[in-house]
Formats: structure tokens, C-alpha cells, sequence
């Protein structure tokens, strides 16, 4: 899982959006740079994240 | 011969390339994966001949999907690449790039959409960017085919090992190389990306998606309708039709050749969907009752695509899907098999099990009728409206859900979660839609025409030699015992196999009932895959995966049709 996000350039320290999320558990749509990407919830819960101030 | 192979990251215009490259005509789209097998094509550089290779997208040379393995065994093949970088994206695609750079193989880059980077606010500094790289950098639009020229000539150029990195440090190369050639402006939300992020918001998405749903469904009638009530019915009524009376007197009633060319008169008349001859029912099913349909749903089908709708409808849906065992993605098989049943089952190759591509080949083959189809039941059963069609497109779609649930338990595993790149919306090029749509179009033409004559032929014969007559006995208890058809219906399950439009048109004789209409359609949707399908389901799956779905098919469509005898 890490080896395809990070293919697609979402690795540790990379600054990224969410825009949408789809009910009941459905895909979530986050940016990373000029890239908007749709991964399914079981992956994107596995993402950590830290809200910048 | 030298081997020049096109690579970059799913999306790019790597295809828009290599049709300004090569000539070829190939089906472009705006969303990843329109491109699942390798296409080959030649030109010549400086007077040699060299072959051109479109590779499949990939994001690494790390294969993570059956199309992305093909595009890693094509890299060993080549001798030259020319790297394909969508020049919006630059940090991603650039990811690429450097693990090209250190494969061994020569590499040029091309800095394709050229045109979109002013647009976005984006000033790309391409002298540094080549100077980092150590690799020529050409900027291109492969489009407008600004550029291309000055990528051959860089060719020339191309070089191999450039930028050795370790693999772990790759990204933190890529930003620094990004900070030093790119700047972007801060620019505003444009129209298309505020119409992307409500086309993802489920609230506003779903009725957004019904929306389309419905006005794509209006076009489609409305063109389909149109071309055969105002341009083709009257064309072969008025003008063939009686050039093919006068043959038929010429050749005389009742000989072999009269039957063969003509066909059946009825009152004297020729009937273009009843008299089954190859000069008119031959011609009349595929070219006045079937093209404009699938016109009508090309121009529908390929501007959805050029716009970029489908990934985002395919995200929408996926939860639903999941539910089901599918994977969201799978309505973009479904959608290609409403056009034909052979490009559908190729584009499963988006998934990256062989249990996904399976169950949704299968399910398409099964449950998706092609627009040729539905075009000769909409003529069939139109009569009747929405009490012939709704309960054919009813249980069609019904039987997919109940079929999806069935393989969801009985075949091992889980539908992978989705992992897609959302393109942006664009509007799309018209030449290039135009193209496309020529494209199918004359693919229809060329490769379906020639069947339904050979149908048509087919039919003549088995009746000449009596064989639908001796078929037609041996069969009566499934076909007329569970199906409730007339043993004549077995000459139409035959015929079905090499077209599926025949085999609906040979209905119209037999003077059905409207619930045999009814089984007939769905029965002939759902038994087996025309040979044109079953070719490709063959080649992709293998012999023992195609006769098991095969016997799936088979099973499905006599227990469907036999439960529509007893209910109906």
C-alpha cells in the first residue's frame, strides 16, 4: 500500500487536501499537489495526518 | 528496427502523442487507463525506419496493476524512450521520470499539455529543467501538435543514466528539482474545478449524476430516433427498395439466388426486417436499424469520456458497488459493453485482480446487451413501450445485482478498494471527439457489417439444409418446454452467437406474444457472448475460465428465462 501512494506522490511530510468523502465508509478524495485522488476508506484511514496551525 | 516506446504516468496524452507521431488512429480519453494493451506504430526518423510503441500509463516502475506489469516488460523491449510528462503535474510525473532515468535506457522528456500551463498559473523554466535532468526536454502539445517535431529531432539526443539516486530519496530529489524550475502563481477556482468538487459531494453529486444520466439517455433517443425516422427508413424505402424489386423480378420468385439476395416477399413486398435476404435485411438491420444507435451513443459515450465524468461517477457509485463485491470503477466496463461487449471486457483490465476482471467481464457478458442489440429490441418491442422494454432492461439489470451478490460469496477473495486519479475536467477537443467517434463508428462498420451478412447467410443455409428444421425438434423441450418459444426461436440462439442484432431481428417473423418477446431478448442478452466477444473473453481469461463463464452464461439464461415463463 505504502509502494502505490507513494507512486502517486503521497509519502511522509507531503502536504495534502481532502476534498470529499463519500458516505458509509466510501472513497476519499484527497489533492496532493496538482493531483486529485480517489483512495478507498480502508487506505486512507491508515494515513496519518497532522492539521497545520 | 529500432524500438522507441512512449511512457509517463496514466493520463498524460501519451496516446494524443503517438497518433500525431504515427498517423494511427487511437482511442484518447480523459481519464487513467483508456490505453490497456501496447499499440505499435511506425514513422521514420531521419529516413530510418523505427518502430513507435504506446505503453500502457504507469506511476512506477514498481508494477501495481496488470496494465502497469505490461508497461514494465515493454521498458526491457525498447531502445529509445520518450517520456511523457503531463507538464501541470510536474512533481508527480517527475517521480517517473528519475526511475526512467536510472533504467538504462536513453531518455528524451516530453512536457506534454504545454498549452494548459499558462492557464493554470504554472511558469515552468525548461532550460534548468534539462540542464538537472541531463536529458533533452522538449515542450509539447500533443493536440495541437505544437512540438512534435522537435521531439524527433531530440531523439537524437536521448541519453541514458543521467541523474543516479537512491531509491529511498527519490521524492525529496523530485521537490527540489520542482523548486528550482517551477513557480505558481496563486490562481482562483475555475468553473471546472468547482464543478468537479460538486460532481464528488454526494449531495450535490448524485442528483448531478441522475441529471446526466437522464439527458444522456434523452440525446441518445432523440439522435437514434431521428437519423432512422427523418434519414434512413426513408432512404431505403424510397430509393432501395425499389431497385430491389426490380432484382427480384429479374431474378425471378422461388429460385435459390432470389432467396439468398432477397429473401422472403411478404405480399409481394419486400419487408427490410422480415425478408431476411443479404441485399436487404443484411443490409437494412446493421446500417439503418442498428448505426445510428450506436452513433447516437458514441457521440454520448466519448464526449462523457473527453470530459472526464466517468472516474468521478465510478467514485461515487463505489460505495454502493462494495456493497455488491465490486469495485466503483467497474460501471466504465459496463458503460463500453452498452456500446459493444469487446472493448468492455478489454477495459477490465483497469483492475488489478484477475478475480475482479473475471466477475466483471462476466457480468458484462452477461447482462449488458450492446447497443446493436438494444437498438433492434427498442424496434422490436417499441410498440409496446415501457411494458415491452422495462421488463427486458429490468430483469437485466436485476439479474446483474443478484449476479454480483452470488460471485461476491462463491468466488474467494475481495473487490480491491479504489486507488484512482481524478483528471480534471476539460472540455473537450472536438476534432479529437470527432475522431473517436469516426473511429468506432467505422469499426462497427467494418468488422460487424461483414457478420451480419454472414448471419444472414447462415440462417438461409441452415434453412436450406434443414438443419434449423432437425435442431428445432431436438431442442423443443428447452426451448418450447422452459422458454415457451416456437422451436423456429432455436434458429435465432444459433444465429445469436455470430450477431446478436440478427438474432433479435429474426423474431420479428415468428409472430410472438409479448411475453415471448420478452424471454427472447433476455435470453439472447444473457446466453452467450457473440464470437467477437467470446474472442476476446478467451484470449484475455483462458480456456478454462471462459468455458466455466460460459457454462455460467448458459445456466443463468435458461433458469432467467424459464422463471419469466412461469411469472409472466
Amino acid at each position: 500500500m505504502t509502494r502505490r501512494l507513494n507512486a502517486v506522490g503521497i509519502y511522509p511530510g507531503v502536504h495534502a487536501i481532502k476534498r470529499s468523502a463519500q458516505p458509509l465508509r466510501g472513497p476519499v478524495e484527497i489533492q496532493v499537489g496538482g493531483t486529485t485522488l480517489a483512495i478507498g476508506f480502508g487506505m486512507a484511514r491508515r494515513i496519518l495526518v497532522e492539521v497545520p496551525q | 528496427m529500432k524500438r522507441i516506446l512512449l511512457m509517463g504516468n496514466p493520463n498524460v496524452g501519451k496516446s494524443v502523442v503517438f497518433s500525431r507521431l504515427t498517423g494511427a488512429r487511437v482511442i484518447v480519453s480523459n481519464y487513467p487507463g483508456t490505453t490497456v494493451e501496447f499499440t505499435k506504430g511506425r514513422m521514420s526518423v531521419h529516413g530510418e525506419a523505427v518502430e513507435i510503441v504506446d505503453v500502457p500509463g504507469t506511476y512506477t516502475l514498481e508494477p501495481t496493476s496488470r496494465a502497469e506489469e505490461v508497461a514494465v516488460e515493454m521498458l526491457d523491449e525498447g531502445d529509445v524512450v520518450i517520456d511523457v510528462v503531463d507538464a501541470t503535474n510536474l512533481e508527480r510525473n517527475l517521480n517517473l521520470t528519475l526511475q526512467l532515468l536510472k533504467s538504462g535506457k536513453p531518455v528524451v522528456v516530453a512536457l506534454n499539455m504545454w498549452d494548459e500551463v499558462h492557464h493554470k498559473g504554472i511558469e515552468i523554466d525548461v532550460d534548468e529543467l534539462e540542464k538537472r535532468l541531463g536529458v533533452p526536454v522538449v515542450q509539447t502539445c500533443g493536440l495541437s501538435g505544437e512540438g512534435i517535431n522537435r521531439l524527433m529531432e531530440a531523439l537524437e539526443e536521448a541519453k541514458a543514466d543521467t541523474l543516479p539516486h537512491e531509491d529511498g530519496e527519490r521524492w525529496r530529489q523530485v521537490g527540489e528539482i520542482v523548486m528550482a524550475v517551477q513557480k505558481v502563481r496563486h490562481h482562483h477556482h475555475t468553473v471546472l474545478e468547482t464543478l468537479s468538487d460538486l460532481s464528488l459531494q454526494p449531495l450535490t453529486g448524485i442528483p448531478l449524476a441522475v441529471i446526466v444520466g437522464y439527458i444522456c439517455f434523452e440525446v441518445i433517443r432523440f439522435i437514434g430516433e431521428g437519423l432512422i425516422g427523418y434519414v434512413f427508413q426513408p432512404l431505403f424505402e424510397n430509393y432501395w427498395a425499389p431497385l430491389m424489386m426490380g432484382l427480384s423480378e429479374w431474378l425471378g420468385p422461388g429460385t435459390f439466388w432470389h432467396g439468398l439476395l432477397i429473401g422472403t416477399l411478404f405480399e409481394g413486398q419486400i419487408d427490410f426486417g422480415q425478408s431476411l435476404g443479404l441485399l436487404t435485411t443484411g443490409l437494412f438491420v446493421p446500417l439503418a436499424a442498428v448505426l445510428p444507435y450506436i452513433f447516437a451513443f458514441y457521440v454520448v459515450l466519448s464526449f462523457l469520456e473527453d470530459v472526464g465524468y466517468l472516474p468521478r461517477l465510478g467514485v461515487l457509485v463505489d460505495t454502493v458497488m462494495h456493497r455488491l463485491g465490486l469495485h466503483g470503477l467497474t460501471i466504465i466496463p459496463m458503460f463500453l459493453g452498452l456500446g459493444c461487449n469487446v472493448p468492455g471486457a478489454l477495459a477490465t483490465r483497469i483492475f488489478e485482480t484477475r478475480r475482479q476482471r473475471l466477475i466483471s467481464a462476466t457480468l458484462m457478458a452477461i447482462c449488458v446487451p450492446c447497443m446493436a442489440q438494444i437498438a433492434m429490441v427498442v424496434g422490436l418491442l417499441g410498440d409496446y413501450g415501457a411494458r415491452g422494454l422495462v421488463p427486458i432492461f429490468g430483469t437485466l439489470a436485476a439479474l446483474w445485482v443478484v449476479l454480483a451478490l452470488v460471485f461476491r460469496f462463491a468466488i474467494p477473495g475481495e473487490a480491491p478498494e479504489v486507488f484512482i486519479e481524478i483528471p480534471p475536467y476539460r472540455f473537450p477537443y472536438y476534432r479529437a471527439l470527432a475522431q473517436k467517434v469516426w473511429m468506432r463508428i467505422s469499426h462497427f462498420i467494418t468488422e460487424a457489417v461483414p457478420l451480419v451478412l454472414l448471419g444472414v447467410l447462415v440462417v438461409n443455409l441452415l434453412y436450406e439444409l434443414h438443419i434449423i428444421q432437425i435442431l428445432g425438434k431436438l431442442l423443443a423441450p428447452v426451448v418450447t418446454g422452459i422458454l415457451g418459444l416456437p422451436t423456429e426461436g432455436v434458429a435465432a440462439l444459433l444465429v445469436g452467437f455470430l450477431r446478436k442484432d440478427v438474432a433479435v431481428g429474426m423474431l420479428a417473423p415468428l409472430g410472438l406474444s409479448l411475453k415471448q418477446l420478452i424471454i427472447a431478448s433476455v435470453v439472447l442478452t444473457a446466453y452467450f457472448p457473440c464470437v467477437a466477444t467470446f474472442a476476446v473473453l478467451f484470449k484475455e481469461f483462458g480456456l478454462r475460465d471462459m468455458l466455466k463463464a460460459a457454462a455460467v452464461m448458459m445456466l443463468v439464461a435458461f433458469a432467467t428465462g424459464g422463471l419469466l415463463n412461469l411469472l409472466l
